[in-house]
C-alpha cells in the first residue's frame, strides 16, 4: 500500500523530478484524462517541444476494467482514500493540485492496448476548424482561457450551422476509423462542446444548448442519408 | 488475539487491537458512530468477513512461501492486505458512482484520453505514454 502510494507521488510529479534529474524516469502507470480540451492541448505542446508525431489517444475505460492485469485509478478517488485515512502527506500537495486539474486517471498493468479505441496524430488535428493559432501557441490551458476572456486570441464570428460543421468535422478526424459509429461521434461533439465553444474561438449568436441540438441533428441527418442509401 | 487486562508489549502482532481499529474506522461513517439500520450492520458484518478471509489467505499464503515464518510475519502481511483492501474498496466504489458524470461512448461506456509518442512499426504491440510508461512490450517491461 505505502509502495503504491509512493509510486503514484513518483508518478504524479514525474515532470518536475525528470526536469530537477536531467534524465528520463519510468513509472508504472499511464495518466489520461477525460478533460478532452486538457489533452488536445498537451498534445500539441508536447510535439511542438519534442519536434516528433505525437498522437491523441482516446481510451475506453470500461474494456480497460474487464481487461485482466489492467487497473484503473481515478486520482481523485485514491487522494479523498488519503484524506479519510489522514495520510495526504504521502502525496506533495502540488501534485495533488496538477492530477485535479485535469481529473488525472492512471492506468496500471499489462493490456493497456485493448482499452484504445482510436489514436489520432496531432498532425492530423492541428489543422482541424476548432483548433486555433492561440491554443496551440498558449503555453498552459489556463493561458489560452485567459488570452480568451480577454479577447487577446482570435475570435470567429460565424452561423450557427457553419460552427456546428466546424465541431462535427473536427469530431470525425478525432474519431478516425470510427468516424461511421454516429454515437461514437456524437459523444466527442458533446466533449468539445463542454467547455462551450466560446472556449474554441468560435461565436455565435445562439447558446451552447442550441449548438448541441444543432450538432445532433446535422449527425442525425448523416445517419438518415446512409441509412436511405442502404435501402436503395 | 489478547486478553482483556493483558497489555501487549508494542509492536506485538495484536490481531485484536487490529481488528478493533478497522472497526472504528467503519463506525465512523455511521451518523450516531455505530450501526443503526440492518443495512447498517449488513456493512460491519462485511467488513469482518473481509478481514476473517484475508487473514486466513495470509494463513495459507505463508507457509507456502516460506518454511520458517511467526505470527509477527503474519500480522504485517495482514495489516497491508487490510489497508490495500480499503484502498481499493473505497477508490473502486467513488469511480463507479462516478462513472456516470465521466464522459462515455456508447450508453455507458467511459473514455479518457492520452498522449503518446508514435512507435516504430517493427514494435506495434508497444505503447509508450508522453511520461515514458511502457506497457505491453515484452522487451520492455516493467515492474
Amino acid at each position: 500500500m505505502q509502495d503504491f502510494l509512493k509510486s503514484l507521488g513518483m508518478h504524479l510529479g514525474k515532470n518536475a523530478e525528470e526536469a530537477k534529474a536531467g534524465k528520463a524516469m519510468r513509472t508504472k502507470f499511464t495518466s489520461t484524462s477525460p478533460r478532452l480540451e486538457w489533452t488536445l492541448h498537451l498534445t500539441g505542446k508536447k510535439s511542438r517541444k519534442l519536434h516528433e508525431q505525437v498522437n491523441f489517444v482516446i481510451f475506453d475505460l470500461q474494456a480497460l476494467r474487464q481487461t485482466p492485469e489492467t487497473t484503473v485509478f481515478r486520482v481523485m478517488d485514491v487522494l479523498r482514500f488519503l484524506e479519510t485515512s489522514k495520510q495526504t502527506h504521502l502525496i506533495p500537495t502540488e501534485y495533488q493540485q496538477w492530477a485535479r486539474n485535469c481529473d488525472e486517471y492512471v492506468i496500471m498493468g499489462r493490456g493497456i492496448e485493448k482499452g484504445i479505441v482510436q489514436i489520432t496524430s496531432w498532425s492530423e488535428l492541428r489543422w482541424t476548424p476548432i483548433i486555433n493559432d492561440t491554443f496551440c501557441r498558449a503555453y498552459t490551458l489556463s493561458l489560452y482561457e485567459r488570452f480568451q476572456h480577454e479577447r487577446m486570441g482570435g475570435i470567429i464570428q460565424t452561423e450557427c450551422g457553419q460552427a456546428c460543421e466546424m465541431v462535427v468535422s473536427t469530431a470525425r478526424i478525432m474519431a478516425g476509423q470510427k468516424t461511421e459509429d454516429i454515437e461514437f461521434v456524437q459523444h466527442l461533439v458533446h466533449l468539445i462542446l463542454k467547455p462551450g465553444l466560446r472556449f474554441w474561438g468560435i461565436q455565435v449568436s445562439e447558446d451552447d444548448a442550441e449548438i448541441v441540438k444543432e450538432c445532433d441533428e446535422l449527425l442525425g441527418d448523416g445517419l438518415a442519408a446512409r441509412m436511405s442509401q442502404i435501402s436503395v | 488475539m489478547v486478553l482483556s487486562g493483558i497489555h501487549p508489549f508494542p509492536g506485538s502482532p495484536d490481531l485484536g487491537r487490529l481488528i478493533q481499529d478497522r472497526l472504528k474506522i467503519v463506525n465512523q461513517q455511521f451518523p450516531a458512530l455505530a450501526p443503526d439500520t440492518l443495512d447498517d450492520f449488513r456493512i460491519v458484518a462485511d467488513e469482518l468477513s473481509t478481514i476473517a478471509r484475508i487473514c486466513q489467505t495470509t494463513i495459507n499464503r505463508l507457509p507456502a512461501q516460506s518454511e520458517t515464518y511467526t505470527a509477527v510475519e503474519a500480522f504485517k502481511d495482514t495489516e497491508r492486505a487490510l489497508d490495500w483492501a480499503g484502498c481499493m474498496n473505497f477508490t473502486m466504489n467513488v469511480t463507479s458512482s462516478t462513472n456516470r458524470s465521466s464522459p462515455s461512448c456508447g450508453q455507458s461506456r467511459p473514455i479518457t484520453f492520452s498522449t503518446h509518442h508514435s512507435f516504430p512499426r517493427a514494435r506495434p504491440a508497444c505503447y509508450r505514454s508522453t511520461r515514458s510508461v511502457y506497457i505491453g512490450c515484452p522487451e520492455d517491461s516493467i515492474q
